[in-house]
């Protein structure tokens, strides 16, 4: 609390824009309440000194130190929520100041920028935690960041590294890196053991895999009724619906919020493939890391033109979790199999034929490939990508050039014509397509 | 039938009025800082050169950056369809559309009944536009129209390594510095921008009839660059310019 004082009482023009920001986000008042529970959260560790803190990168299997009592805080959603806020630009300026580079992502340097000038969690500012934990499988960006918040701070640091299953390899290495990866599940624990100096929590753990499967599961039960006319959701909702699974601190609470929207969406629909209001007039895919600085691109550019995002890998890539498994050593196994393949990461041929089955389940009439600028490695491969699909459906593929938290990088005037020129091709195909 | 195409692009606002398929009357004038000034001018210009009343006018398109501006326009389109819709109706067989605009340059493929069936732009970036020529034109003191010529005087064409308008006249201004004749610096950012065009025509796949529209498309260096770097013969009509115009105005008769 007394850094959010401060952040108003030295920003309050700033603050204002945020709590607008915030206030335009698609978010109902529960979803609201669980966020702001979550960053509350986050803050009262610094109080309380007997628990402990950890610092994960997207992608990190959380469930492990979450069992040996770390909370878990991500720097990465905190940027979102900052970028989400309309609030990211002082911060990037100011790790830029400090030498990071225009290209790098900036999640990373909202989180530093934030951070160093001591911003809550709110604003993208990140508490010094007891231990940070990085994993590669997104992001190569995590390795070196997390890395060298721990040196600032002299934390210890554990860096997953999660090999990347590359088009043309035989599907037999796939176990190889099972291994690998198992391995260093084990050394995960050898770590927390020596941190904490208490033996591994099995029982714990189970129980937190299990609630983390479980989570996944309604998530994408949840994720089929977008496949239905029209879609149960759109992307400017559950980009920030996805954060009590993403953020994973409370996961009955959890449970509980997917379970009752579940069962409206199963109420809403029944086993009707079309309700009122019908199909949308354009079903669009987007692959990316979603614009948090833009709600309005979602729900009122594209919306007004009746194109509505009903499918996107980016969420899709955190309801991965499966079901524990009989021993410890088969459910390391399995989280590690888990972080292998997930569609965000998928390699081309993967790609391609994940992006097929999507066009088909969820009736697409386009398809926007976010190159994102300060996150190339998400960005590589969708030329490829584009043209292999453009290729087998002739669907209308839009390549935006913009980043996931800088606005600097998104230029309204160019970027409408890319997009009304795109509408005007995805009208071409639809007449085709019937 | 008469329908008015008005494109407002970043340097120019451009207007065609057409019954049905005869094209009666086009012109081009600044946009400057006033769109909606410059296209009411324009409009207004047309009117009264032509004798039209607006009462007779069926449809108004308005297309471009400042589309959103033209409060008297029944449709609003790209400029994307729009210049792909007068190429067609110069060359009806055209398969591939390039445009350099003022802000934006464009590679557009077409399919057989003249409609698009994709497009490429240009990144957030102005190397490889109109405003790029402007501010080398600057650099060089020399007027924009006289680039053509003097590309042909060229004997040996600079290469500008830079990919960034600001850093390019930087590069620019440093040749000057060092000796480099005006006519060799122009033939190299010339092949610049070229480079810049065949990348995107490369990525999307153009064939020929291959149509140049666009204010650059008078400039007679920048087109034999491109036609050399591509291999392929690019055509001009000679209202290239308002292309969109004409095709915001074809479609509104659509």
């Amino acid at each position: 609390m007394i850094r959010l004082t401060r952040f108003i009482v030295q920003n309050p023009g700033l603050f204002v824009n945020g709590l607008k920001g915030y206030l335009n986000q698609h978010l109902s008042p529960r979803l609201y309440q669980i966020m702001m529970q979550y960053l509350n959260r986050t803050k009262m560790t610094a109080m309380q000194p007997w628990k402990r803190f950890g610092v994960f990168s997207a992608g990190f299997p959380t469930e492990i130190p979450a069992a040996m009592g770390y909370f878990p805080g991500y720097p990465e959603a905190y940027a979102a929520l900052t970028g989400a806020a309309g609030c990211s630009v002082p911060s990037i300026e100011y790790a830029e100041s400090l030498g990071y580079g225009r290209d790098l992502c900036s999640y990373m340097k909202t989180s530093i920028g934030s951070s160093r000038m001591g911003w809550p969690e709110d604003f993208g500012g990140n508490r010094v935690a007891d231990a940070y934990f990085s994993a590669n499988l997104v992001c190569d960006t995590h390795l070196k960041w997390f890395e060298s918040e721990a040196r600032i701070h002299n934390k210890p640091h554990f860096a997953l590294d999660v090999p990347s299953f590359v088009a043309g390899e035989h599907e037999n290495r796939i176990e190889e890196y099972v291994d690998y990866v198992e391995q260093q599940l084990w050394d995960l624990i050898a770590f927390l053991e020596k941190e904490t100096g208490k033996k591994f929590n099995e029982k714990k753990f189970f129980e937190m895999v299990g609630n983390s499967a479980e989570i996944c599961r309604l998530f994408r039960e949840l994720s089929e009724y977008r496949k239905r006319f029209p879609a149960n959701r759109y992307f400017e909702w559950v980009r920030t619906f996805m954060l009590p699974m993403v953020s994973q601190w409370n996961q009955k609470d959890a449970i509980r919020f997917y379970s009752k929207h579940l069962k409206m969406a199963e109420k809403r629909y029944g086993d009707r493939q079309t309700i009122e209001g019908g199909r949308e007039k354009y079903r669009v895919l987007w692959e990316g890391i979603t614009l948090w600085y833009n709600v309005d691109l979602y729900q009122k550019v594209l919306a007004d033109k009746g194109a509505r995002i009903v499918a996107e890998p980016y969420t899709y890539s955190f309801a991965g979790r499966s079901k524990p498994k009989g021993s410890l050593k088969e459910t390391l196994r399995q989280i590690a199999r888990d972080h292998i393949l997930v569609p965000f990461t998928l390699n081309l041929d993967r790609r391609i034929a994940y992006f097929n089955t999507l066009i088909q389940e969820y009736d697409l009439d386009g398809i926007i490939l976010h190159a994102n600028q300060s996150c190339r490695p998400s960005s590589t491969g969708q030329l490829d990508l584009q043209e292999a699909l453009q290729k087998k459906w002739g669907i209308p593929v839009l390549m935006m050039n913009t980043d996931h938290c800088d606005p600097r990088a998104y230029a309204e005037g160019p970027m409408n014509t890319r997009i009304e020129g795109f509408v005007e091709l995805m009208e071409s195909y639809v007449k085709r397509k019937a | 039938m008469l329908t008015v195409g008005i494109d407002i692009g970043s340097i120019t606002t451009k207007i065609a009025l057409m019954d049905k398929t005869k094209l009666i009357y086009t012109d081009v004038a600044f946009s400057g800082y006033d769109m909606a000034r410059a296209w009411q001018d324009i409009f207004k210009t047309m009117l009264l050169k032509t004798g039209t009343k607006e009462m007779d006018i069926s449809c108004i398109v308005s297309t471009g950056y400042g589309r959103g501006s033209v409060g008297i326009a029944h449709k609003k389109i790209t400029e994307i369809s729009c210049h792909a819709a007068g190429a067609a109706y110069f060359y009806p067989d055209v398969k591939a559309v390039i445009d350099i605009g003022g802000q934006d340059s464009k590679c557009i493929t077409l399919n057989g009944s003249g409609t698009v069936s994709d497009f490429v732009m240009n990144d957030k970036c102005a190397a490889g536009t109109g405003r790029f020529l402007d501010v080398m034109a600057r650099a060089l003191h020399v007027e924009l129209g006289d680039f053509g010529a003097m590309d042909h005087k060229s004997k040996k064409p600079v290469i500008i390594s830079s990919m960034c308008t600001v850093f390019a006249e930087s590069e620019v201004i440093s040749m000057i510095a060092r000796g480099e004749s005006r006519e060799n610096i122009i033939a190299g950012i010339h092949e610049s921008i070229a480079s810049r065009m065949v990348s995107m025509m490369n990525r999307i796949g153009v064939s020929k009839p291959l149509v140049m529209t666009g204010g650059v498309s008078r400039n007679k260096g920048m087109r034999t660059a491109i036609e050399k770097k591509i291999g392929l013969k690019l055509l001009v009509p000679n209202e290239a310019q308002v292309c969109g115009a004409i095709g915001a105005a074809i479609l509104g008769g659509a």
